[in-house]
């Protein structure tokens, strides 16, 4: 039971990078300041805690379906290879066009964005589902694509959670914390 | 390309290989109206809005009109400026990763290496949020002596500028006006240079020309407006954009009739020669149907005599 273990320990990372990066989806164009590194870590450990609570439910009954028929292991594996033939190419992306953004000129750093990040994003939730599809394809069982079906939903729901707690937060804030005011003199 | 439909001015647009009938409103324009002798709000009435969305064939946008908060048959300000603000925040995101102030920087340093030590102020009309002016004050793009003035005809818009100028602690100013009427945003036009983003698409073909010759008037040292080249490439682009990055319903319309809405290089160029014929006018748009991802935002930029 301890071969493979690489399978979901690779789908852990990638469902914590996503989660972190849903939490700075979640955070941005919202206060309007310029200066906003500080809160864009905040943002991004928010949507790792967040995907653990999520997605913490969904490990915590694979582990012990595993732990109680332990030939379902072999079950989940195949699922999990199948979603990595196309999650780890995604992830792969993406982690690329970030390295990019970083260590790239403005120019080239815009290019990034525009080829990969924002296409990429669009295009994120078709593919959680075509995983689910290939995992399918690969044979999986019932149970099996339901633990997968919930993990990718939990993914997916992330970055939603985190902006209905935006807003919630938002409106409990009396007054808010930069009130709409009048504009400066002449 | 213009032409007039039901009474009101439409824009002939391209979405793919299919010439489409673009009506000119945005949500954002239709819901906020100020009397422009005093500035003041006034009150907008829901009906009207829907009334001119559905005559022009707008009826997702209609549909969205319908969700704005009401009192009276009346748009609620208070919601409708909040809604404004987070709209124009989400635009600031925009702006980021389009790398939007990096490229206004970048004209403006080229532009004022031609005139090293001359006072200079900077006009951005029709500001919003002041997002390109808050970012060169916070990165210091410019270098000393350089005055920063958004400008903006919506006082909510202004209002919270200047609250975020004010969080961050920059040096520059904002203004709740018209920003091309003289003594606004100054009285010294040789020292000015007039920018704006993102506005050119929100005047129609036949107002452009009297837009630059406003600045003519005001005998401005030069301009420099960006606007989205437009073509199916930026408008695809735009609509996998606002779905991805946007959570505003009102954005991601708004946004993509943006990009469907925004003039050819040769309709800004004939208006600058139009309005402004003694300035230098300079806009270049590339071939239709290959995309280039660098040039999305590119200005239309004219030099005093």
């Amino acid at each position: 039971m301890t071969a493979g273990w690489w399978v979901p320990v690779t789908l852990v990372v990638l469902a914590a990078l996503d989660g972190a990066f849903a939490g700075f989806r979640s955070s941005c164009g919202r206060t309007g300041l310029i200066r906003h590194r500080r809160e864009d870590v905040r943002a991004h450990l928010r949507g790792l805690a967040t995907a653990a609570l999520l997605l913490g439910p969904v490990a915590v009954l694979v582990l012990a379906d595993v732990l109680v028929h332990p030939p379902h292991w072999d079950d989940y594996l195949v699922a999990g290879r199948a979603m990595l033939l196309l999650y780890l190419p995604f992830g792969a992306t993406v982690l690329a066009a970030l390295v990019a953004y970083v260590v790239l000129g403005w120019r080239r750093r815009f290019l990034a964005t525009a080829l990969i990040l924002g296409p990429f994003t669009f295009a994120r939730p078709f593919v959680a589902v075509a995983g689910l599809v290939l995992a399918a394809r690969a044979g999986a069982g019932y149970p099996v694509l339901a633990a997968a079906a919930a993990a990718v939903l939990a993914a997916l729901a992330v970055e939603p959670v985190l902006d209905r707690w935006r807003v919630a937060a938002a409106a409990r804030r009396q007054p808010p914390a930069l009130p709409t005011g009048t504009a400066s003199p002449r | 390309m213009t032409s007039i439909r039901n009474g009101r001015e439409t824009f002939c647009g391209f979405l793919g290989a299919l010439p489409m009938m673009i009506s000119v409103e945005e949500l954002t324009d239709l819901i906020v109206a100020t009397d422009p002798a005093s500035g003041a709000r006034l009150p907008v009435r829901l009906d009207t809005v829907i009334a001119q969305l559905t005559a022009g064939g707008q009826d997702r946008a209609a549909r969205l009109a319908r969700r704005l908060p009401v009192r009276d048959g009346v748009l609620v300000a208070e919601e409708i400026d909040a809604l404004q603000i987070r709209v124009h925040c989400e635009l600031q995101r925009l702006g980021e990763e389009l790398q939007l102030p990096r490229r206004v920087a970048e004209w403006l340093l080229r532009w004022r290496a031609a005139r090293p030590g001359e006072p200079l102020r900077v006009v951005d009309v029709g500001c919003g949020l002041g997002h390109v002016v808050r970012w060169l004050a916070a990165y210091d793009a410019l270098g000393p002596g350089v005055d920063l003035v958004g400008v903006d005809l919506n006082r909510a818009l202004v209002g919270r500028a200047a609250e975020l100028a004010a969080a961050e602690g920059l040096d520059c100013r904002f203004i709740a006006g018209d920003a091309l009427a003289p003594g606004v945003a100054g009285d010294d036009g040789m020292t000015t240079v007039v920018i704006s983003s993102g506005l050119l698409h929100h005047l129609t073909a036949s107002a452009l020309p009297e837009f630059f010759a406003a600045q003519r008037r005001l005998r401005v040292a030069a301009f420099a407006h960006w606007d989205i080249d437009p073509g199916p490439w930026t408008t695809a682009g735009a609509w996998i954009f606002h779905r991805a990055r946007m959570r505003e319903p009102v954005s991601r319309h708004d946004g993509v009739l943006s990009a469907r809405r925004a003039h050819p290089a040769s309709v800004l160029l004939a208006a600058a020669r139009a309005g402004a014929p003694d300035y230098r006018p300079a806009c270049t748009d590339g071939p239709r149907w290959w995309p280039r991802l660098s040039e999305v935002l590119r200005p239309v930029t004219g030099t005093a005599p």
